[in-house]
């Protein structure tokens, strides 16, 4: 199973020598294989093809994460995605469809309107109270629409701000007037009288009479008018009539910088000389770059440039024009697409892809996500096509957090942890069945999975693990003892029943029934997923019901499984399927031990595989897995399908051996493995669409 | 849902707040503004429930106007004068002799061809009638249709014995190869349809912020135009997909323009199934109420699924349930989910009769509501005499009210010719075996 040696040096040296490549162009043919003759430059194989591969969900809320710096999650409103070979990343199936189009377009408006909301002061707000309902008075009375201060005295009242900074008080007023000079009215803040008016206006609705002030600080204050020069005299009145009080602001607060600010305005443009063209082309070359995975054209640069200056024409502000830029560079298929284009598409002669073209690739492989400014410094220099800073690259970024992606998605969906959300335990049979449980399976899961990918740990642990991660729900509910701290800690399962990944109660949960187990789907799983020989779906005019419902006396299922066996046609994969399934009967719908079935049989947990060999119980059955060759290669295939967004071919069966090599000669390592993969020819070359394929 | 988009619905929010009527009454065709009173347009509406329907409890015993109600049509109550039964309607592309008969019978639901069988990327079913209808009347609406659905649907595992989950989860198809997904989430619909209808912009404002979406989408429409002058015909093909969802978003902008319908309150962030489906079905009324769309199809739950309804007093799940062996438990379950299931329906049917055309008469007089499942009796599995309720007069294609039954196994195909009729779209064929309008509906 080990790879020849030679093919992996002359595969790198390509990487090395790109005008080489293109000078043995002429000599390769697509499908045959290496040419024995010394110093030959041509790939193994063919490096295959991928089409242009939509951003699935995942991989958009990731993009928008990394590129804004935001929690927002927009893809969690998209159409759910395709689905294919086992993976929901497969670019020949990923589809778009015109309601993508429009919320690609919300998402992109909710993402800028984050970010540009600290661009413009937050729309002051204005509270209004009426004088003969609403303000505390010392003297006077109530005069229809506005309170009669008859004599010298206060209308006031509370105001609760929100903060501090600057705002406008506004009262509405009007006077009897009569003596020597005009009504006064003083603005009072916080009990002091700030500024005095003459109240010209003799009657409703009277004139409003503004103060500005700067709060320092928010809370609680009190704003109010006093009525300054009460006359009275031979019936002649001097009365202050106070309509209402409003105040209004602030009108100076900016929302808070988003995270993204600081990374996406690298010019200032409130600075004093900035010139604004420059700094908006800068901004969008840089957004463009972050957003498109690769520099832009000066063509491309000049059309985001066109829409910036279609709004600044149109009246729109420095912000809006570069939030224009922006909105189309989102709404781009450089954006939504992972693009990867050919000088010639039709030709069927290999190409390497380029630095940025890789870079994606791989983050998207291992971060289901964009490249990171040390992956595009690494393409921008182009040492990213260097095979050792490759390596180094995939052993970086499994170490980075963002790796978490491949445990939820290269995981969640070969090994299942997805599929525990999936899973419905009917209440009914299985009171202590609850949510958390649910959650905390699934936590289990993806912790045990953590370790087999990020963690320097041989793979087919995956069958014979002694320990796992438990919180205290589900220490309980397994009969371990109480973790110590009361959060998350690795146990270990010597004693127990329990092994590695197929004993965990969320993988068995998810391969049940909801009132019972379903041998067929565990055994059917282990075969498609762990084997990679997944049984044919069944035949037609095969009645698949029957075992569904028991129906009249109740048998074991073992016995009713027998159907299975006496059909020859159900039997030639059901021989393969059921004897593995019923191994893991000892667990029940939601993993937990049991000795006895649902008819109160005693289980029987042996059996035998395909080829023959016998198995005592499940913990027999995966440590003969453990060693099973079928394993590595299978774990092979579907990280490779994973990786690349397709499923392998025929062709790449010589690269799926020599990346097997690497893998088993790393004793298992998933890093090794994910290094194989982004140093083989398919993730690093593709073939064009011959023209014979136009229709 | 995404709990933290930023803003936009805020803004919906206090947008809608602003204003003084919480709806607009219902609103005059586009075409209609300054014109003399047009006819009232047709609408179609496609309601689907998975895992069949037992027609031992919906099927009438008397043909006719005035039917007797069962136990699961027990809610047609209010409604019945709205709602016909119609009986022995033949769906011949759901059948095959391979298992799959969910995904298949889902595909077939509203195509009336039988879906290729296959788990890849080379799916192929059928255009759909709602599709059909969708085309003929685009332009005249905010949206050409409305695709809505409960679950999200899973993601792990085949969808049923090798058929592609595009044909369990979705029953629009706008061409062969193209499903049309569903919205899940009642707040996402409600934005689709009314996302960036901001009272409280000038009319200039939004002339100037209606050109500059324009020109973002030309922009965009030319850049990708020319992408594809240098792919491949994979690399193409993909991003025809992407032109015709960008066409689509420039008609529904152009279309905005003349939007004057403010909508109520959003729907709430927060809900269960119950509410959800509450939810969506005024959704489906809303949007017949404002013109945003003439037609709409609506999935209760992915085909053969297995959703429990702990509210009804079920905790097992519905498919595996409906293999119910004529054992009295699992029917008795069966027919309480059916009667809820019509429940929901006459829901719909009751908010569409209330809602009133511009010359006073009600939407549901020009409206067909089609309601049905992917098979009739779930342990048969049988595509054959699926119960159909169909509301509404059509434009007076149809006389609501009454059990039609059908002796010859009539095709489903041939009540989708008459449907589209009904919105004017005259179809000589349709699916695998439609071969003219249906009679009997009159």
């Amino acid at each position: 199973m080990s790879a020849p040696r030679r093919g992996v040096y002359v595969r790198y040296s390509l990487l090395v020598f790109p005008a080489l490549l293109l000078a043995s162009c002429g000599e390769f043919e697509p499908g045959k294989g290496p040419t024995d003759e010394p110093g030959a430059v041509d790939l193994a194989g063919d490096p295959g093809r991928v089409t242009v591969h939509r951003l699935n969900r995942a991989e958009y809320n990731n993009t928008v994460r990394d590129l804004f710096l935001t929690t927002q999650t927009p893809a969690d409103d998209f159409p759910f995605d395709d689905f294919g070979y086992g993976f929901d990343n497969i670019a020949d199936v990923l589809s778009i469809s015109p309601l993508h189009v429009e919320l690609y377009e919300l998402a992109a408006d909710s993402l800028l309107d984050e970010l540009f909301a600290a661009a413009h002061p937050v729309a002051p707000t204005t509270t209004r109270f009426e004088g003969e309902s609403q303000l505390s008075t010392t003297t006077g009375g109530s005069s229809g629409s506005a309170w009669n201060l008859w004599s010298v005295g206060t209308a006031s009242t509370d105001v609760a701000l929100p903060s501090g900074g600057h705002y406008r008080i506004h009262a509405k007023l009007w006077a009897n007037q009569a003596g020597p000079e005009l009504a006064k009215a003083s603005f009072m803040v916080d009990g002091l009288a700030v500024s005095t008016v003459d109240v010209v206006e003799t009657g409703s609705p009277g004139g409003t009479y503004t103060y500005e002030l700067d709060f320092p600080y928010g809370g609680t204050h009190t704003i109010g008018i006093r009525f300054e020069n009460d006359y009275y005299q031979n019936g002649a009145d001097r009365n202050l009539y106070v309509d209402y009080l409003e105040i209004e602001g602030p009108t100076d607060q900016y929302a808070a910088q988003p995270d993204g600010w600081a990374k996406i305005f690298s010019c200032d443009p409130d600075s004093v000389g900035f010139v604004e063209e420059d700094c908006a082309t800068e901004v969008l070359t840089r957004f463009g770059r972050d957003a498109w995975r690769r520099p832009l054209t000066t063509e491309e640069i000049d059309g985001l440039m066109g829409l910036y200056q279609l709004s600044r024409d149109s009246g729109g502000d420095w912000y809006e024009g570069v939030s224009i830029g922006m909105k189309a560079a989102l709404l781009s298929p450089h954006f939504v697409y992972r693009v990867e284009l050919a000088a010639d598409p039709a030709s069927a002669e290999p190409r390497a892809l380029n630095a940025f073209e890789v870079a994606s690739r791989l983050s998207y492989f291992l971060w289901s996500s964009m490249p990171d400014d040390a992956l595009f410094a690494r393409a921008e220099d182009g040492t990213l096509l260097e095979p050792d800073v490759l390596a180094a690259e995939v052993d970086r970024m499994l170490a980075d957090a963002k790796s978490a992606a491949i445990v939820d998605n290269l995981g969640g969906q070969w090994l299942y942890i997805r599929a525990v959300d999936e899973a419905f335990p009917d209440y009914a049979v299985f009171p202590e069945w609850s949510e958390e449980l649910r959650a905390s399976m699934k936590e289990e899961m993806r912790r045990d999975v953590s370790d087999l990918l990020l963690q320097d740990r041989s793979m087919l642990e995956l069958f014979t693990r002694q320990e796992s991660w438990v919180d205290a729900r589900l220490a309980e509910y397994y009969g371990l003892p109480a973790p110590t701290t009361g959060d998350w800690e690795l146990m270990s399962l010597a004693g127990t029943d329990r092994a590695g990944l197929l004993t965990t109660g969320g993988l068995l949960t998810a391969l049940s029934y909801p009132t019972r187990t379903s041998p067929v789907r565990r055994g059917k799983w282990i075969l498609g997923n762990l084997m990679c020989e997944a049984p044919a779906p069944p035949p037609a005019d095969v009645n698949t019901n029957f075992v569904e419902e028991g129906g009249g006396e109740p048998t074991s299922l073992r016995e009713q499984f027998e159907q299975h066996r006496a059909d020859p046609v159900c039997a030639s994969c059901h021989t393969t399927m059921d004897p593995i399934g019923f191994s893991m009967e000892n667990f029940d719908a939601i993993g937990s031990w049991r000795d006895l079935d649902e008819v109160e049989e005693p289980i029987d947990p042996t059996g035998s595989l395909p080829d023959g060999r016998s198995f005592d119980d499940i913990g027999d059955l995966a440590a003969q897995l453990a060693v099973d060759p079928k394993v590595p290669s299978c774990i092979v295939q579907k990280t490779f399908t994973y990786a690349l967004g397709r499923p392998p071919g025929v062709e790449d069966l010589r690269y799926i051996e020599q990346i097997e090599g690497d893998f088993v000669g790393s004793d298992y390592r998933f890093a090794a493995l994910a290094r194989a993969i982004a140093l083989s020819e398919p993730f690093l070359y593709e073939t064009g669409e011959p023209a014979a394929q136009e229709q | 849902m995404n709990r933290n988009a930023f803003s936009r619905r805020m803004m919906l929010k206090s947008a809608a707040a602003s204003l003084p009527l919480p709806f607009l009454p219902s609103l005059l065709p586009r075409s209609a503004w300054g014109a003399p009173m047009p006819t009232a347009p047709g609408r179609l509406l496609y309601f689907y429930v998975p895992c069949g329907l037992q027609p031992e409890e919906i099927i009438p015993d008397r043909v006719g106007p005035g039917y007797d109600l069962k136990l699961a049509t027990s809610g047609l109550i209010g409604v019945q004068s709205h709602v016909s039964i119609l009986s022995g309607l033949n769906q011949g592309a759901g059948f095959d002799s391979r298992a799959g008969d969910h995904a298949r019978g889902t595909g077939a639901f509203l195509s009336a061809v039988t879906p290729k069988y296959t788990a890849g990327a080379d799916i192929e079913c059928g255009i759909t009638v709602d599709q059909v209808a969708a085309q003929a009347l685009a332009g005249q609406t905010l949206l050409p249709s409305l695709q809505l659905g409960i679950d999200e649907g899973g993601t792990t595992g085949d969808c049923d014995s090798g058929y592609s989950c595009a044909y369990a989860r979705n029953i629009s198809w706008s061409s062969p190869t193209t499903p049309m997904p569903c919205i899940n989430d009642p707040g996402v619909a409600f934005n689709r349809m009314f996302a960036g209808a901001d009272p409280t912009l000038t009319a200039e404002e939004l002339a100037r912020r209606t050109m500059l979406r324009n020109s973002i989408l030309d922009h965009v429409h030319a850049q990708t135009t020319s992408l594809q002058g240098r792919m491949g015909t994979a690399d193409k093909a993909k991003l025809d997909e992407y032109l015709t969802g960008v066409r689509e978003l420039e008609l529904k902008i152009l279309a905005s323009q003349t939007q004057v319908c403010i909508p109520g309150d959003e729907p709430p962030e927060d809900y269960d199934f119950e509410l959800q489906t509450t939810l969506m079905c005024d959704l489906m009324a809303l949007a017949f109420e404002c013109d945003v769309t003439r037609v709409i199809s609506f999935m209760l739950g992915n085909a053969g699924s297995n959703r429990a309804f702990p509210n009804l007093g079920v905790s097992r799940g519905h498919h595996e349930i409906s293999h119910h062996m004529d054992d009295p438990d699992n029917l008795a379950d069966l027919y309480t989910i059916n009667q809820w299931e019509i429940e929901q329906f006459a829901y719909l049917v009751g908010k569409i009769a209330a809602l009133q055309e511009a010359d006073g008469s009600s939407v549901i007089d020009s409206s067909l509501l089609y309601f049905s499942s992917e098979i009739e009796d779930g342990n048969s599995h049988s595509h054959s005499r699926i119960p159909v309720l169909l509301a509404g007069g059509g434009s007076g294609i149809h006389t609501p009210g009454r059990h039609i039954a059908y002796e010859n196994l009539e095709p489903m195909a041939d009540l989708f010719i008459s449907m589209l009729e009904s919105v004017g779209v005259e179809q000589p064929t349709f699916g695998e075996d439609g071969t003219g309008p249906l009679g009997g509906l009159k």
